[in-house]
């Protein structure tokens, strides 16, 4: 008796469990579902008809990249933290996907920090960009950033063809040839409408 | 024991009842159901007679409130909403303005050139557009990666293979949507869940639509609700585009720079 008791009990609950599951997956009236913030570029977004191809497929694989690469940026944060910690110091690994950054720095304000990253990244911040589309880790800008390492280091300029969701601040609007550029210090970058964003690639100076 | 256990057996089932035997009783149709007999033909005539009604008008207007969900990359799910207003007028002309936190575009369709206007960056880029709509929503898809949204209201219809794709489809009954009232259908085909409400009478039109994606497991969903104006009045000044002050033009990507008409 006292068995039999635990045996329905147990059933119904694991019945009703089920059965729950289901209407909430089927029972799609409500529908939606969890709202969240979230510092991160999306991985995928809800197709907007039923019978027109998908044809973001392409840039989502590609946006799938760029998140892999901030992966690796938090990676390379993480190292940024170890690094403060143990020496004090501002090396100021913002941007990049795996640097060779070989912080060998033995003791005290003795850092080498070579950081000789070029980092092209033509997928730049990703697909979803207008400037920070999520705030926090959507969209950082490569190019940008190479350009901060330059002037630390001196080692690169922004690489032709590399595409970021803003060009950098102290630019000047130029028209060629009908066109719209941002001229940055002699960077030139052409504005792009992309999709359902505005881009910017970098371009040779256009004549 | 004997008790606890009776308790929560009870407990569990006013959980349930409330939510939704109903729904389970109409049956959850497996994903990859290719039975044929999970097809209701009223379903997929509504849609049909829906697909021709809406080929036979030669303008309207559409006020569309739009959400759509993105997925992070940690699989939570961030809702945005917008407002499209869509004007069409066959066979080659149509304006698109939508409007959401992110953006203001302005689509513009003459017959000849296809304009978009980036309102808070103030750019535009237009290039040369093919004859009809129905080729510009192909081109405008494929060669620039630009969705235009309402993309099935205009080609429903026109192809069979479309209506073909669907492998489940479902009579959920009457549903009223702002004040309209509707029959509410559900379908699956591969790769997304679609849900429409098409209004009930001489005029079948679409009310509401969503769209679930079954690609991602979060299964983001795309709403469009819409209100309709079928006498609209317009004159051609609302397909063409005048730059405002200080708008730039630009490229759209994938465009050639060279293919630009310069100079405009």
């Amino acid at each position: 008796m006292k068995r039999s008791t635990q045996i329905f009990a147990i059933f119904t609950i694991i019945v009703l469990t089920s059965g729950a599951t289901l209407s909430a997956q089927r029972g799609g009236r409500g529908g939606g579902g969890a709202h969240g913030g979230g510092g991160a570029a999306p991985r995928s977004s809800a197709r907007t008809s039923v019978n027109s191809a998908p044809t973001r497929s392409g840039n989502q694989g590609a946006n799938r990249a760029a998140n892999g690469n901030q992966g690796a940026n938090r990676a390379a944060n993480g190292n940024q933290a170890a690094n403060r910690n143990v020496n004090a110091n501002q090396n100021v690994n913002r941007n990049s996907n795996v640097n060779n950054n070989v912080n060998r720095n033995t003791n005290v304000n003795n850092n080498v920090n070579v950081n000789r990253d070029v980092n092209v990244n033509v997928n730049g911040g990703g697909y979803y960009g207008g400037g920070g589309y999520y705030g926090g880790g959507c969209c950082y800008h490569p190019v940008a950033t190479a350009a901060a390492v330059t002037a630390a280091v001196a080692v690169t300029a922004a690489v032709v063809g590399s595409v970021v969701n803003q060009p950098p601040a102290g630019c000047a609007t130029q028209i060629v040839g009908g066109l719209a550029y941002q001229n940055c210090n002699g960077t030139w970058y052409q504005p792009q409408i992309s999709g359902s964003s505005t881009t910017y690639v970098v371009v040779n100076a256009p004549q | 024991m004997v008790r606890l256990a009776i308790l929560i057996a009870i407990i569990g089932v006013f959980l349930y009842i409330p939510l939704g035997l109903h729904v389970l009783a109409k049956s959850a149709p497996q994903a990859d159901a290719k039975d044929t007999s999970a097809i209701d033909p009223d379903a997929i005539d509504a849609v049909k007679r829906m697909a021709a009604y809406l080929h036979t008008l030669k303008s309207y207007q559409i006020i569309d409130d739009v959400t759509q969900d993105d997925v992070l990359e940690d699989g939570l799910i961030v809702q945005s909403t917008s407002k499209v207003d869509y004007l069409l007028a066959r066979p080659n002309r149509m304006r698109i303005e939508i409007t959401s936190d992110e953006r203001h575009r302005l689509y513009l369709y003459d017959g000849k050139n296809f304009t978009v206007w980036a309102r808070l960056v103030n750019y535009y880029a237009t290039v040369p557009a093919p004859p009809t709509i129905g080729e510009l929503f192909e081109k405008i898809t494929d060669k620039y990666d630009i969705e235009l949204p309402l993309y099935d209201l205009y080609n429903w219809g026109n192809k069979d293979e479309d209506i073909n794709k669907i492998k489940t489809a479902v009579d959920i009954g009457p549903s009223t949507v702002e004040g309209v009232t509707c029959e509410h259908y559900a379908f699956h085909q591969e790769g997304v869940d679609w849900q429409i409400w098409i209004q009930l009478g001489e005029f079948p039109l679409p009310r509401k639509l969503v769209i679930t994606t079954l690609t991602d497991d979060a299964r983001p969903q795309h709403s469009d609700t819409l209100s309709w104006n079928l006498a609209p009045s317009f004159n051609d000044g609302a397909f063409a585009f005048d730059p405002p002050p200080d708008a730039k033009r630009v490229v759209l990507e994938g465009q050639q720079a060279d293919a630009t008409e310069k100079g405009k």
